[in-house]
């Protein structure tokens, strides 16, 4: 009986993540039209339940022993999803409902996933996703609060510094590489912070149109963070981070020829770096040819794409893959874990809804009307796309691999409750953007405070309007009303 | 800047997309070959609660199936038990191998196809609904039972090992070797074979045994002249039955002194100091080069032997004229020197040799079916074809005219007349009739183990090849010992077995 549930349910789930995508396309497209894009979302979140529901049964099913532990679980799961989609439109009500559901749908998956390889860690995931969407619904309070984001530069340049300087010297090496750091019982990677400062100091450095001297110096801090985290062994993270520095620098500049530069002198540097690091050279080797040495140098690789292909478009059932064979299967080679046990047909799914989320984040970046916020957003929009671009070309040997977690799939509190962060940020950008743009209507005749929007005249493409202008605009509708 | 988000917008895009179209070739294009990679922990996986795929011969009649006892309880506790048959518990033994603790053969090679279960939803809902079985994929082997059963009567209980395949495609047609063991009871009589280390019945003598190739190797060492100069075909030498190479004094077979001789008599004779002298004239390095494009890895699905040949430029003069008639310390095994056979009868292409034909789907569908492949060209067709010229003539006058035969019709069973006289050929439907000309060449190893190997490889018929066979009988003496079985093996095949 249950293998009849495991096997029908695979076309379940595929049938779940398509239709999900598809009603994601349908209200992204009709974003003018409340009532369709309202009705695609409320389908989405149906999908996302009905996967939930379908997943919890099977995982019921086969653990007959811990059912009613994992019910009550499943139950505690199944809340938070219903309250994180109800409190996220309460508190960002014009954020982009697709990115939260994207995210959500992930973080189910993510949870469900970790439940089939370890329970015990999918029930601590479960308390950090909590916590990190604790920090998405403060977050927004905190940043209505300060105003001036764009004026910190000299702040978040030097507290990047700083945290990486410590990194240096108290890190501690975990899988790996030399980029983390223990308070308490509390171990997390400065890096995923760091990242997020030198975006914030990027945005706000850029926000005039700089000329090329003044890139000089956000350059060379980036080559000076960048040669840290190689120093780490934290190559992942010196790629991402790179890649992300290249669009911002690209939208701030709209220069091709930087573009091109960049990846030049950074191919130059990487071959450098491969001809200077043994364990880049055994990285490369392991990428190009795994199966020569399956046993040792090749052995993740090799693993992952066993896990990946042996079952092939529809999988191998939920519970019935071959976890234990794949290695760091909770961390980096999850979406090997979810390929073989939902099947490749719902692992490219996976990847159309992380696009879905980037591609949301890119037209939050799109209406921004500042050059800050609209650099700040592309460019943490990239820390989140070329992480998982990162991870899943690593696994699937596209790339060599580079151990960095795949957001809201892998297990790992702190860079888990970061992309919550960047999320928050990301949707805090957009909902600032929406509220601008939705020029307010003409308030009921006899309003003793009336506040007149400013005159929406034909802006030039490059032309800025303040951050204050727009918060300041955000804050007396709101007082206005 | 609008315009630089929007490129970025598509930098994403198309990021993603690459790594879809990679999950694409992966899981599609690229998906047979990862499955079978030996560490994919995957494929040696077995479930309790399928019923395994049988094996089945090119006839599709079981060489090993499970079977369901329906009252006899098992470790499940479901009221039936299965249980793993081999219906030619001897004579398959190293080709389908066991299943059980460990696996070998085909069961471990197909094991992943074995358990397969195909529409497996439609498999499921019947097992729960009409308690049918929950069945894996069937698999159909290259070999044909009747000849398997044939090869493995007229190798009897010689120590040694029978293999044919199809020199065009490398289809495998009979592989046997003797001591063998039955499947059936390897579980209880494992301590017995697994401590017989003289007759080692577990080890597939064709696939896996290394001998020395004796004479049979003066077909790689000929070739190796031909290609360097045709010529040499015509090269004449006196031969007193014996020579000094700088001090090393080599014999022909018993000393028989074969006067004056060009290379068509030497290899008709099998003179040994004629193909010392040519190995001598080549040099180390071009008889190196020449077994280089032969001595490649067979890749072979079962478990083989690789062969050896450790001939270079610093080996000295006795080992040089040692490798050129097959001694010294060059080894292989009878499935290579088929392979080597089925090239020189397939104008120098040397084929994959393969066991899998198809397997078929619970729907009755075919499915992984083998498309023969190219190993490596070792021959020019018209080298090959000047190599084969050779070959005729050992059978024509040389040392294996035993090996000649011709076709009256169909052969009617295998158990009554194991000479296949002509009183049992009855039937006059054989594909071929009449004199067949066969190619071959014996070979005689010495080795340490006692008296010598003899070898016999042939193919046949020699305008046409449908068939490569090698045999070898351990310390049986001489080589024309192994003719007769090959000759029987060529004629069961071509009268019975071969339909265009």
């Amino acid at each position: 009986m249950a293998q009849i549930v495991i096997i029908l349910s695979k076309y379940f789930f595929i049938f779940y993540i398509l239709f999900f995508l598809w009603h994601g396309f349908i209200a992204a497209t009709n974003k003018n039209n409340a009532e369709k894009s309202g009705a695609s979302l409320a389908k989405q979140r149906l999908m996302i339940i009905l996967f939930h529901i379908n997943a919890s049964i099977i995982l019921l099913l086969a653990d007959p022993a811990a059912a009613s532990a994992l019910f009550s679980r499943s139950l505690g799961i199944f809340v938070f999803l219903c309250a994180a989609a109800y409190i996220t439109g309460k508190i960002y009500p014009n954020s982009s409902a697709i990115l939260w559901n994207g995210v959500l749908f992930l973080s189910d998956i993510g949870i469900i996933t970790l439940y089939t390889l370890n329970p015990a860690l999918a029930e601590k995931q479960l308390v950090w996703h909590i916590a990190g969407m604790a920090a998405a619904l403060v977050l927004p309070f905190v940043l209505d609060k300060l105003p001036r984001l764009d004026k910190f530069k000299t702040f978040y340049i030097v507290f990047a510094i700083i945290l990486l300087v410590s990194t240096l010297i108290f890190g501690n090496e975990e899988f790996g590489s030399k980029n983390w750091i223990t308070i308490g019982a509390l171990t997390f990677q400065p890096s995923e912070v760091v990242k997020l400062l030198f975006i914030a100091y990027l945005a706000s450095a850029l926000s005039q149109n700089p000329s090329l001297r003044q890139l000089t110096v956000p350059a060379v801090l980036c080559m000076v963070i960048l040669l840290c985290f190689v120093a780490q062994k934290d190559l992942g993270s010196a790629l991402i981070f790179f890649m992300s520095f290249m669009v911002v620098v690209y939208i701030a500049t709209s220069k091709v020829s930087y573009f091109l530069a960049g990846t030049l002198t950074a191919g130059a540097g990487a071959y450098l770096a491969y001809l200077v690091f043994p364990h880049i050279q055994v990285r490369v080797q392991a990428w190009l040819d795994p199966w020569s040495d399956v046993a040792n140098k090749g052995y993740q690789i090799a693993h992952s794409l066993f896990a990946i292909a042996t079952y092939g478009l529809v999988g191998a059932g939920l519970t019935r893959g071959f976890s234990t064979s794949i290695p760091v299967v909770d961390r980096d080679f999850i979406f090997s874990a979810i390929c073989e046990e939902f099947g490749v047909i719902f692992g490219i799914g996976v990847v159309l809804i992380f696009l879905m989320i980037f591609l949301e984040g890119a037209v939050g970046a799109l209406n921004a009307h500042n050059r800050f916020l609209c650099m700040f957003c592309a460019g943490l929009t990239s820390l989140l796309a070329f992480q998982s671009f990162v991870i899943l070309g690593g696994v699937t040997k596209l790339i060599p691999l580079t151990g960095v977690t795949l957001p809201f799939l892998s297990y790992g509190g702190t860079s888990l409750l970061m992309c919550y962060v960047l999320v928050a940020i990301i949707q805090w950008i957009y909902q600032s953007c929406v509220q601008y743009e939705n020029t307010a209507p003409p308030a009921p005749e006899g309003r003793p405070k009336r506040i007149p929007a400013p005159k929406r005249r034909k802006r030039a493409a490059d032309e800025d309007i303040s951050l204050d202008e727009v918060l300041q605009y955000n804050k007396r509708r709101k007082d206005g009303r | 800047m609008k315009k630089s988000v929007k490129t970025v917008f598509w930098i994403y895009a198309l990021l993603f997309f690459i790594i879809i179209a990679n999950l694409v070739k992966i899981s599609v294009f690229d998906r047979d070959k990862i499955i079978n990679n030996p560490y994919n922990p995957r494929i040696s996986n077995t479930s309790q609660n399928i019923m395994r795929g049988a094996i089945l011969d090119a006839k599709e009649r079981p060489i090993a199936e499970t079977v369901r006892y329906d009252n006899e309880n098992d470790a499940l506790g479901r009221g039936y038990s299965y249980k793993r048959v081999y219906n030619f518990p001897y004579a398959f033994a190293h080709i389908s191998g066991y299943t059980g603790s460990g696996k070998t053969g085909a069961e471990k090679e197909y094991n992943y196809i074995l358990e397969t279960v195909s529409n497996e939803l439609y498999q499921t809902l019947a097992s729960v609904t009409a308690k049918k079985d929950i069945k894996g994929d069937d698999i159909v082997l290259t070999i044909d039972a009747d000849l398997q059963n044939y090869a493995a009567e007229q190798l009897g209980t010689s120590k040694g090992a029978v293999v044919a395949l199809e020199p065009d495609s490398g289809k495998i047609l009979t592989m046997v070797s003797y001591p063998n063991y039955d499947p059936n009871t390897v579980a209880q009589n494992w301590t017995a074979l697994n401590t017989d280390t003289e007759n080692s019945p577990l080890m597939s003598r064709a696939a896996q045994g290394l001998y020395p190739p004796g004479s049979t190797f003066k077909i790689i060492t000929a070739a190796a002249a031909i290609e360097s100069d045709p010529d040499l075909i015509n090269y004449n030498y006196y031969c007193y039955g014996e020579e000094n190479f700088d001090g090393k004094i080599l014999h022909c077979y018993n000393s028989i002194d074969h006067g004056s001789e060009d290379m068509n008599n030497a290899f008709a004779q099998s003179c040994n100091t004629y193909f010392a002298k040519i190995g001598t004239m080549l040099g180390a390095q071009k008889l190196k080069a020449e077994a280089d494009k032969f001595f490649v890895d067979p890749d072979f699905p079962l478990e083989y032997s690789k062969p050896l040949f450790t001939l270079d430029d610093t080996s000295p003069m006795h080992e040089l004229v040692d490798t050129s008639i097959g001694q010294g310390k060059t080894l292989v095994s009878p499935l290579f020197m088929a392979m080597v056979t089925g090239a020189v009868a397939n104008g120098g292409t040397m084929m994959k040799p393969y066991l899998l034909d198809h397997s078929i789907t619970s729907f009755g569908l075919k499915s992984n079916v083998t498309i023969p492949e190219k190993l490596t060209q070792v021959l020019s067709p018209e080298d090959a074809g000047r190599v084969t010229e050779l070959m005729k003539q050992v059978v024509a006058y040389g040392t294996a005219e035993d090996a000649a035969f011709s076709i009256e019709g169909k052969y009617d069973s295998v158990a009554s007349d194991s000479a296949l006289s002509a009183s049992s050929f009855n039937d006059g439907n054989a594909f071929l009739t009449g004199p067949i000309t066969v190619a071959g060449k014996t070979g005689t190893a010495e080795n340490s183990s006692g008296a010598d190997h003899a070898w016999f490889v042939a193919f046949a018929p020699a305008e046409d090849p449908h068939i490569a066979v090698a045999v070898l009988l351990e310390n049986a003496g001489k080589g024309s010992k192994a003719i007769p079985v090959a000759r029987n093996v060529m004629k069961y095949y071509l009268s019975n077995c071969y339909t265009e």
